[in-house]
């Protein structure tokens, strides 16, 4: 294959671990990708691999220019640093190795990060399962279901939290810049790009076009895992960014009842919790075959609550570490001061008010109606600055009510008959 | 005592509406443009609709309460969002002799907007040809003759024969609206929904028949579109979710979750029930039910006293049946919790105010035809399951 003589304009990259078969299966979507082969080309990042991926991924038959390096195992985060360091796309598609991308994924993300300045773009990543399914993988392909009804609400606030590496896509200079992912995390690295992200002023978008199948094989024991290893990266989260403390799981107390109890004797690293833990975790199957679903949740939101526990826990230098980080955030929270929230007239008309966010971008806003006040767009810790995409959406949902009396009181309110309220209209329009 | 069904839209109200004199209530579907956003009861005094004291539109309003205004601020935030769009479907017919209400079925049918969709009657065990030549006079309809007896038979024979992978269910009784099928099929843009339900209102309210049974079974379920699924619905009290009158399935799912179980519903021992029964087995496979209340029909209930009595019954018996399916085959227990709540919270409490003749009572026959239906639904399972030879 003959190298292109140009730069390609995506560069699409996938870290992978002795996933071959998954491997092929994402390269055959690539190969019929509704771009011409020569717009992207794909730097698969073969991590710590012994099952043959590198050769795999050389030899498997596909239009576009390919390139695999191989390293020792050094972690996703690593991995996909790697890919972006050898990408010469404009623009970097990261997918991970268990994603079968839809044929309009590239074009999707090319065009979506062109139309935007400093983006971020977020594709859905619906979970495919195989039958039979265990009562865990439902409740889990139902909890992405409602991740992506949030996501893809318009007017979503984009926090950090929302950042999910498996695929998504920034420009180069832009992931260059805030310096990529951390590699020291074992997990949630993908979470710390966003907070830093969300601290640079990076436009998150949502491109429900770059859709991707996850073959998810999350199973229970897998999540719980994977709760243990959060519970890790949350200490290095906390630890590189205090001002997240309230965002994070860790920041806030659990609700009083059994996972409370739990997490108390993870902390403190309690042979009586890990038993409890443990006879809890045995009684899942029995629940589950019983098809008592409330106790089923509630007994396995108390076994995750614990493992999560345990790796805070086994992250912490010392016991009174936690505290001092979380005093630490607080004091610094204190102490920033925070901008003063941009007051917003929306008398002057919603695409007034809109310009006024894309231009100033604050972390909070006051919307008044005349003399009336509507409401407030706070700013959340970890959460992206306001632009104009998020005004509408607020004055429909959170601020319907408010923004309906401030304006009965500032004019009558006509009746519903009447096809819009003139005062609602630009000027030139009314 | 009759009460006259009206349709009025909001933004073309005409100052006093008025309706024969015979009626001594009105119901009201009020729409905004078009889309159902509220159902109101008012009085009639004189054959005007209303009180008299308050104009007409001030108290469809009122009473539609916020989703009126929600549509309204939406429109005046002119946040366009472009309809995707309607794939073509299969839109099913169920029968069984009831020609007249078929013919009227079809009319509505026919004057749907194009959106691509195939017209199917299902002819279930019929006794005369009245419906194949009813059928056979509409080409655009195409008619399938299903011999077994049952409703869910039928439903399984529609599912097989449909050409596409969304397939609309509407009884033969009922009527769609001019917006029915792109309302129904709007959810389906979610991979999870495998079913979708809709909002349906009386055709007619003349007799007393049909006024009980709109107090005691309406299909409304509001005016906000409602997804349902595990964590938040409880699987086993589907009743909440929608009904067969209204529903629409996707094919592909339905290999997972199962055909509709065929010893129960109309036509079989059981009397009702099938439709609950599988929106039950969707919500527990882990999919989604989204209910649409812009997919918007209209159903003709049974006019006489010993029609409602029986269909009472049935339905006492169906949610039995249902429950015995779904603890014999499923191992749901908690329809043994879901029985008992009913029978505590509910069916006692009417029955002992019926027995005791409290103003506002549900008549104390239908209480207890309700109860009998129940006590015998397990065993119609069980002789409705013999008689198929279903096998678990």
């Amino acid at each position: 294959m003959t190298a292109p003589t140009t730069a390609p304009a995506v560069s699409v990259i996938v870290p992978t671990h002795n996933r071959h078969a998954s491997l092929e299966r994402l390269l055959d979507a690539l190969g019929v990708q509704q771009v011409p082969p020569a717009f992207f080309d794909v730097i698969i990042v073969a991590d710590g691999c012994n099952d043959g991926t590198a050769a795999v991924a050389s030899l498997h038959p596909a239009p576009f220019a390919r390139r695999v390096i191989e390293q020792p195992a050094s972690g996703a985060a690593a991995a996909r640093n790697r890919g972006a360091a050898e990408a010469a796309g404009r623009t970097l598609v990261f997918l991970d190795d268990d994603m079968t991308p839809a044929p309009g994924l590239v074009l999707a993300y090319h065009r979506a990060l062109q139309r935007t300045a400093e983006g971020v773009a977020l594709g859905p990543a619906t979970p495919v399962l195989e039958e039979p399914v265990s009562h865990f993988q439902r409740m889990l392909r139902l909890w992405w279901a409602r991740q992506i009804d949030r996501l893809s609400r318009p007017g979503h606030r984009f926090g950090f939290q929302d950042m999910l590496s498996g695929n998504f896509a920034i420009g180069a200079e832009l992931f260059r810049r805030v310096g990529g992912f951390d590699r020291e995390l074992g997990c949630r690295e993908d979470y710390e790009l966003g907070a830093r992200l969300v601290e640079a002023g990076a436009r998150f978008i949502w491109v429900p076009d770059a859709s991707a199948l996850h073959h998810d094989a999350t199973d229970l024991d897998r999540s719980l895992r994977r709760a243990r290893a959060e519970g890790q990266a949350d200490i290095g989260i906390l630890r590189r960014h205090g001002a997240l403390a309230p965002a994070l799981k860790l920041g806030t107390p659990e609700h009083p009842g059994p996972a409370a109890w739990l997490s108390r004797r993870a902390l403190s690293g309690s042979a009586l919790g890990g038993t409890i833990a443990h006879l809890l975790y045995r009684l899942l199957a029995p629940l589950e075959w019983l098809r008592m679903r409330r106790r089923w949740a509630s007994v396995y939101g108390a076994v995750r609550a614990f493992w999560y526990w345990r790796g805070v826990a086994e992250a912490l230098t010392s016991p009174r570490e936690l505290e001092l980080l979380l005093g630490d955030s607080h004091v610094q929270a204190a102490l920033t001061p925070t901008p003063p929230p941009v007051e917003l007239n929306l008398q002057e008309g919603l695409e007034a008010v809109e310009a006024a966010l894309e231009r100033l971008r604050p972390a909070a806003a006051r919307l008044r109606y005349g003399g009336e006040l509507v409401g407030a767009l706070p700013g959340r810790s970890g959460v992206e600055r306001l632009h104009g995409g998020h005004l509408r959406p607020a004055l429909e949902h959170e601020l319907a009510v408010a923004l309906l009396c401030a304006a009965a009181v500032e004019h009558a309110v006509g009746s519903v008959g009447q096809s819009a309220p003139c005062w609602l209209l630009p000027h030139h329009e009314r | 005592m009759a009460t006259a069904v009206l349709d009025l839209e909001l933004e073309q109200i005409p100052p006093s509406v008025t309706v024969d004199a015979r009626y001594t209530h009105a119901v009201v579907l009020v729409r905004w443009r078009g889309t159902p956003v509220g159902r109101v009861e008012l009085p009639v005094v004189e054959g005007r609709v209303g009180d008299g004291l308050t104009p007409l539109s001030d108290a469809l309003v009122a009473a539609a309460g916020w989703p009126v205004w929600a549509r309204w601020l939406d429109r005046a935030l002119a946040r366009h969002t472009s309809p995707a769009a309607v794939p073509p479907a299969t839109v099913a017919v169920c029968t069984r002799d009831r020609p007249e209400d078929l013919e009227r079925c079809l009319t509505g049918l026919l004057q749907l907007p194009d959106d691509g969709q195939e017209y199917l009657v299902i002819d279930n065990c019929p006794r005369t040809d009245a419906t194949a030549r009813l059928v056979a006079a509409r080409p655009r309809v195409r008619y399938v003759l299903e011999p077994r007896a049952g409703l869910d038979v039928a439903r399984n024979r529609a599912l097989r024969e449909a050409r596409y992978d969304l397939v609309a269910f509407i009884d033969d009784d009922a009527v769609p609206d001019r917006g029915w099928l792109r309302g129904l099929l709007r959810p389906f843009g979610d991979p999870l929904v495998a079913c979708s339900t809709g909002l349906t209102m009386p055709l007619e309210l003349e007799t007393e028949a049909q006024e009980w049974f709109e107090r005691l079974s309406s299909f409304s379920r509001g005016f906000d579109p409602r997804t349902f699924e595990l964590g938040v619905q409880n699987p086993v009290v589907a009743g909440a979710v929608g009904a067969g009158v209204n529903m629409a399935l996707r094919r592909s799912l339905l290999a997972v979750v199962g055909e509709f179980d065929e010893a129960l519903d109309a036509g079989t021992a059981t009397h009702s029930g099938g439709d609950h029964e599988l929106f039950t087995r969707v919500l527990t496979r882990g999919y989604r039910i989204a209910y649409e209340p812009s997919a918007l029909n209209w159903h003709r209930h049974r006019r006489t006293w010993p029609e409602l009595r029986r269909a009472i019954y049935g339905y006492g018996t169906g949610v039995y049946a249902a429950w015995t399916r779904a603890l014999l085959h499923d191992r749901e227990l908690g329809v043994l919790g879901a029985a008992f709540g009913w029978l505590k919270w509910t069916q006692l409490p009417n029955l002992v105010r019926a027995m005791l003749r409290r103003p506002g009572a549900f008549p104390l026959d239908l209480v207890v035809t309700e109860l009998r239906g129940c006590a015998v639904g397990p065993f119609a399972y069980l002789a409705a399951r013999r008689r198929v030879g279903v096998r678990a």
